[in-house]
């Protein structure tokens, strides 16, 4: 009996000390992180059966458990990463943030105002110089810090890079971490003890590894676990992968694990938020402002180009912008200019080209028609048509455009004040125009049969002289008749006017005149039979006011009955619009005083000298009223005049010739000095709406700085949310795993106790021996 | 599960408190040091977004004062400068009453036209003034002088160069006023009325409508005088004969005169002129040849032909009885229709197309009249006078309209700015609500986060203290 009583109490003295060994461990490690305590598991010996009674043989040790929650440690390690994520996005976007500029003082939203501040400052003064020269300078800082956020974008790129590439090698360290106490576990757990101290430990580097990446892990039956990111192998047992960052061809980031050639998707932790940011938030930021500055660009250049510098038209103009040769054929003529690499769209449309002699001050206007469809080449001709302007592409692809004998050209939507160029309304020559409009359906043979002061002759169209004849135009066929030598001999000439062809002697007065007697042609293009004579005193007509419309306008005068201006009774001219609407019928009869102006809607008016009208004649004058004078975009897309040069954050910059000399800033939309028409209209896109951005350049940009400020709210919000969580989550963690002082100290004085205790059951076992002993 | 409170739980707690309540101090701290609510975007993103709008347009309204604020020294000067041109109009027309007073003799009314002529040229002088290095009254075109002489003596006369624009300021979103008014609008009329003629000649309007701009100057001119001459009279056929169509000469044998219409009648001298030249009441001139008078009387009729010109290049022959002869001025454009039926006599006749007037030029003409180099009588040159002294009393209703609507832009600029004060108190106080940091509320704030921080300190350092280590011996 005493052996077993002796062994009892041996139990009880070394479990008790056992079980003070682990509290001290625990006490040791109360602040090491990620410590789970531990406990002794005692348990009763098994009892000994004597003659049908279990006699219990004391306490046995049944090995060190440690206090661990797998499924809390498993949502901490997932938490983690969701929670690192949102802190490392928040990171980087103040990082953004602070590159925008604050609210007030700097940044692009603050030097957009002062840019239209200087623009506005130079409204009231448009000649002055020092004005000009504020207007260059704030420009320039807007475009600098629009260079300089392009740069700070880039800079974030890289440094973002960087910042993954130094997390990624941090991910692979702890990888071959995990592989290494995988190892160690399995090895000392094949005995069947439990490695607490080492699985302690690699869940701290299972929670590093979260707070990186999005890892999920698998333990297997050995006690080792298997980690992966977004279905990638990360470590096993034995292997371990790397995780890589690199740039794709695009210049975005990428994440590969090993050799794998198809990205890993990476959503969680530091790296999965940095990645987002330089997938989503960088690429979208950098795109907007491309956006804003291209805009700016494209809206600012329109209103520059046309308008006109201070010292009036040009004398020579090269475009900012240059062709590329898209083909690869070494020429740019043959290319659509719409293909041709220019950084803007050409659009449909009209452009207006004035040509003012230096030495008369007299401006004749002129329309081209622009498709994005047409060639280089026919551009070029369609400008050359004019007269003492000529064009050509030059070496590097940029559009050159050149005043000649003595004449400088601009763009401006100025009115032309003396619309009837050739006399086609009311002249002192003979005159007689087309009713229709061209394209004239034509057919090859058809004839003029005109007499004329040598006596009748015919004109026979032939097919070859016209692109399509069944589409002839009106300079086409007034070519084809001026070719014709029989036109100068018979005193005649041809003109094409706005589409119309017109037929006039070559000198006026009362003596002058021709006869149309017939032919087929005259049919398709709308020209009467008859005599027609010239008259002694030739209407002049004048256009005055300013177009207050919105949309360019053609208006087209014709009289309603022949008669003199001003004489004869009831003579009145009917005005119709683009639409073929009636505008207005002016009453130039007997009651009109001469020169005085009458209305044409829209701001404008007409006033008419004494002259003789004919709707005989077919007498029309158009007068062209332009809201917008380059409707196609062309100045803005090739640069022409321009006041912004580039087209995108990077490239925005002031116009060199501009920087050189503020003076060539174009004011002026009328060719007065002091005029500000050109300005007032970039003054309107301040807080006007832009198509390209859907709102206004200072709200776009105001539109950047708040979404970055929502998005950083938002990410701030749900990252201390889930920070939150991942603390309470820690908490809970504490509450099962962590070390409790007191518990400790009390299980020391209990165990302590049980010591003693066992000590003196021993010393009372030898105490009852000895006493047997004696009786011995 | 029971909760089981650990020492590094309880520690990591007590840190996370402390350093919440300490952030929430460091906050309240930055608004109050900073007077802003708003100091990033993602402060209050859609307060900052607002708040990014409200400073744009408090800079476009900067921009719009600013714009006042440059365009009312133009007005004010344009204003001061026309009130000097109505003062020196005033002058003229008082110069212009004191010459039509018939005791005045050529000399005095030389004095007049000089002093007329000086009045047109400060008047030129005062159109073309300067602010700073801006023409006042050229319109747009602030470079280009307004007004400039062409011409000499009674061919001078002044050219508008400016072109018809006004300068504008932009003085809110749709806002815009104009900033002066074309020198060819204060100091010139372009709405033509109908044409006048000075009445010398005794050339009237036609029947058709004329146009022109200005004054033009028409001559008529006598190439030949016929009539049936008896008695020994004939005709000299001299070239200071200026009669145009039919005239009475009349002999009286009884008074020894000769007369030519309802003229003064003239002693016949003796010995018989060869050369004798009579004057009819229009003040037309026919020399006769008397030599051989035979004394008696003698009543006939002469009739001068002669032929006109509005250019003084093309002369129309005519016979005196066109009721609508069409004469035109290539150089101008401008084109005339006359009456010849009530022509009396050659000489310069005054066209002046009313309405249509520069007023430099109408104190240049009467200057012109003034010193009558013509030599007509007083009365011609009276009706002169009085048909430029019409005109130069449009001119200045012209030049008053002007400063009337000078004054109306500086009343619209002095409103805006108002409207531009008021709206930019509204903004401030918009963009201070949002942006700026309630004193009050923020020191408040503070001050609840400095309790509740000191509180979570006593609290914490209590807590931690709590170990049975204390206890234990």
């Amino acid at each position: 009996m005493a052996d077993i009583a002796l062994g009892i109490g041996l139990q009880g003295l070394l479990s008790a000390q056992s079980a003070l060994d682990t509290l001290g461990h625990n006490l040791a490690n109360a602040n090491t992180p990620g410590y789970s305590r531990q406990r002794l598991s005692l348990q009763a010996q098994r009892p000994l059966s004597m003659g049908g009674t279990m006699v219990g043989r004391g306490v046995r040790t049944d090995g060190i458990r440690r206090i661990s929650d797998n499924v809390l440690n498993r949502r901490i390690v997932s938490q983690t990463s969701i929670a690192a994520k949102l802190d490392a996005g928040v990171l980087a976007l103040s990082g953004v943030e602070s590159m925008l500029g604050g609210i007030g003082g700097v940044g692009i939203g603050a030097m957009l105002d002062g840019f239209f501040e200087s623009v506005s400052s130079l409204a009231g003064d448009a000649g002055d110089l020092v004005r000009r020269n504020g207007v260059v300078q704030s420009a320039e800082s807007l475009t600098n810090q629009f260079h300089q956020i392009a740069d700070s974008s880039e800079g974030l790129k890289g440094d973002t890079l960087e910042q993954v590439r130094a997390l990624s090698k941090q991910v692979n360290s702890l990888a071959v971490q995990v592989r290494d106490m995988n190892k160690e576990i399995a090895s000392s757990e094949a005995g069947g003890g439990s490695a607490n101290d080492l699985r302690d430990q690699r869940d701290v580097a299972l929670q590093s590894l979260a707070n990186l990446v999005d890892v999920r892990y698998q333990e297997s039956a050995t006690g080792s676990v298997t980690l992966s990111i977004g279905g990638h192998l990360l470590a096993g047992e034995n292997l371990v992968q790397e995780l890589r960052a690199e740039l794709n061809d695009d210049g975005e980031l990428e994440m590969y694990v090993g050799d794998t050639t198809r990205p890993v998707e990476v959503r969680g932790g530091q790296i999965g938020g940095l990645v987002d940011f330089m997938q989503n938030t960088v690429p979208e930021l950098e795109a907007r402002m491309d956006t804003l500055a291209r805009n700016l660009i494209f809206e600012v250049n329109r209103a520059h180009s046309t308008g006109i510098p201070s010292a009036g038209g040009f004398q020579t103009l090269t475009s900012t912008n240059s062709l590329e040769d898209i083909d690869g054929d070494g020429q740019y003529l043959d290319q659509r200019i719409g293909d041709s690499g220019l950084p803007f769209d050409i659009q449909d449309g009209t452009l207006a080209i004035n040509v003012t002699n230096a030495s008369t001050g007299e401006v004749r206007t002129h329309q081209i028609e622009i498709e994005d469809s047409m060639s280089v080449q026919d551009l070029l001709d369609r400008i050359n048509a004019i007269d003492n302007v000529a064009a050509t592409i030059d070496g590097s692809g940029r559009l050159q455009m050149t005043g000649q004998n003595g004449n400088l050209f601009d763009f401006s939507n100025r009115l032309d004040g003396m619309p009837d160029e050739i006399g086609s309304f009311g002249g002192m020559r003979a005159s007689v125009s087309s009713l229709g409009e061209e394209p004239f359906v034509l057919a090859d043979g058809m004839t003029f049969d005109f007499d004329g002061i040598a006596g009748p002759f015919t004109i026979t169209l032939d097919a070859s002289d016209f692109d399509n004849i069944s589409q002839a135009t009106a300079s086409e066929v007034a070519g084809v008749l001026s070719q014709n030598p029989m036109l100068a001999t018979n005193g005649m000439r041809a003109a094409a006017v706005d589409g119309h062809l017109v037929l006039q002697s070559s000198s006026g007065g009362p003596t002058q005149g021709f006869d149309v007697t017939g032919g087929s042609a005259l049919a398709a293009m709308g020209i009467p039979t008859g005599t027609y004579s010239g008259s002694t005193i030739s209407t002049s007509v004048s256009i005055s006011g300013a177009y207050s419309g919105a949309a360019n306008q053609e208006l087209t005068m014709r009289p309603l009955g022949d008669g003199q201006i001003g004489s004869t009774q009831g003579l009145q001219i009917e005005v119709r619009n683009q639409m073929n609407e009636v505008v207005a019928v002016l009453d130039v009869g007997s009651d009109y005083v001469p020169g005085t102006p009458l209305d044409l809607g829209d701001g404008l008016q007409a006033s008419f000298t004494v002259g003789e009208l004919s709707a005989t004649d077919q007498d029309f004058l158009v007068v062209h009223a332009l809201a917008d004078s380059d409707t196609s975009d062309m100045l803005a897309a090739f640069g022409m005049n321009a006041f912004f040069s580039g087209s995108d954050a990077k490239s925005i910059g002031v116009s060199q010739r501009i920087v050189d000399d503020p003076s060539l800033m174009s004011a002026s939309k009328t060719g007065g000095a002091g005029d500000n028409g050109a300005l007032l209209q970039i003054l309107k896109l301040q807080s006007g709406h832009v198509e390209g951005l859907n709102s206004g350049f200072s709200q776009y940009f105001g539109d950047v700085v708040g979404d970055v400020g929502f998005d950083i709210e938002t990410k701030q919000r749900a990252a201390d949310t889930e920070r939150y969580l991942v603390d309470s989550l820690q908490q809970r963690r504490d509450e099962v795993s962590g070390v409790s002082v007191d518990e400790e100290l009390v299980d020391m004085i209990r165990f302590e106790q049980a010591y003693t205790a066992s000590a003196r059951f021993i010393q009372v076992v030898q105490q009852i021996t000895d006493t047997t002993l004696q009786l011995i | 599960m029971s909760v089981r409170p650990t020492q590094s739980g309880t520690f990591t707690s007590v840190k996370q408190g402390l350093a919440m309540n300490l952030s929430r101090l460091i906050r309240a701290q930055e608004q109050v040091s900073s007077g802003r609510r708003i100091l990033r975007a993602s402060d209050d993103p859609a307060g900052a977004s607002i708040a990014l709008s409200l400073r744009r347009q408090q800079s476009q309204v900067e921009g719009w004062t600013q714009a006042v604020n440059d365009g009312r020294p133009l007005l004010e000067a344009g204003a001061s400068r026309l009130e000097e041109a109505s003062n020196l109009l005033s002058e003229a027309r008082a110069l212009t009453l004191q010459g039509l007073n018939g005791t005045l003799n050529q000399s005095d009314r030389n004095t007049i036209a000089d002093q007329i002529e000086a009045i047109a040229e400060s008047l030129a002088s005062t159109a073309n003034t300067q602010h700073g290095d801006r023409f006042l009254f050229s319109g747009t075109a602030t470079d280009t002088k307004p007004f400039e002489f062409v011409g000499q003596g009674s061919e001078r006369h002044v050219q508008y160069q400016g072109d018809s624009g006004s300068l504008q300021a932009l003085v809110g979103r749709e806002s815009r006023v104009e900033l002066g008014v074309p020198g060819n609008e204060v100091f010139g009329r372009t709405s033509y009325r109908d044409t006048a003629y000075s009445n010398i000649t005794g050339i009237q309007s036609g029947t058709q409508s004329d146009w022109g701009q200005g004054y033009e100057t028409l001559q008529l001119r006598t190439d030949s005088v016929n009539g049936a001459m008896g008695q020994g009279v004939t005709l000299a056929g001299s070239s200071r004969d200026s009669i145009l169509g039919p005239h009475e000469l009349t002999i009286d044998a009884t008074a020894g005169t000769i007369q030519l219409g309802t003229g003064a009648a003239v002693e016949i001298p003796s010995p018989l002129p060869t050369e004798m030249e009579l004057v009819d009441e229009d003040g037309s001139v026919l020399v006769v040849d008397m030599s051989a008078w035979s004394g008696s009387d003698f009543t006939t009729t002469v009739t001068g032909s002669g032929s006109i010109s509005l250019d003084g290049t093309v002369w129309t022959s005519f016979t005196g009885a066109e009721t609508n002869l069409q004469l035109t001025d290539e150089d101008s454009g401008a084109v005339i229709h006359v009456d010849t039926t009530a022509v009396t006599r050659a000489g310069k006749e005054s066209v002046v197309f009313q309405g249509a007037n520069n007023t430099i030029d109408t104190l240049l003409a009467l200057a012109n009249d003034f010193r009558n180099e013509q030599g007509l009588s007083i009365d011609q040159v009276n009706s002169q006078v009085n048909l430029h002294l019409g005109e130069l009393a449009d001119g200045h209703d012209h030049l008053l309209q002007g400063l009337g609507q000078l004054g109306a832009r500086h009343a619209r600029l002095n409103q805006s700015e108002n409207q531009l004060g008021e709206l930019s108190l509204q903004l401030e106080s918009l963009r201070s609500g949002i942006e700026d940091a309630d004193l009050s509320e923020v020191v408040l704030d503070m001050t609840r986060a400095e309790q509740t921080l000191q509180v979570a300190q006593a609290t914490g350092a209590r807590l931690l203290q709590h170990t049975l280590l204390n206890y234990l011996g």
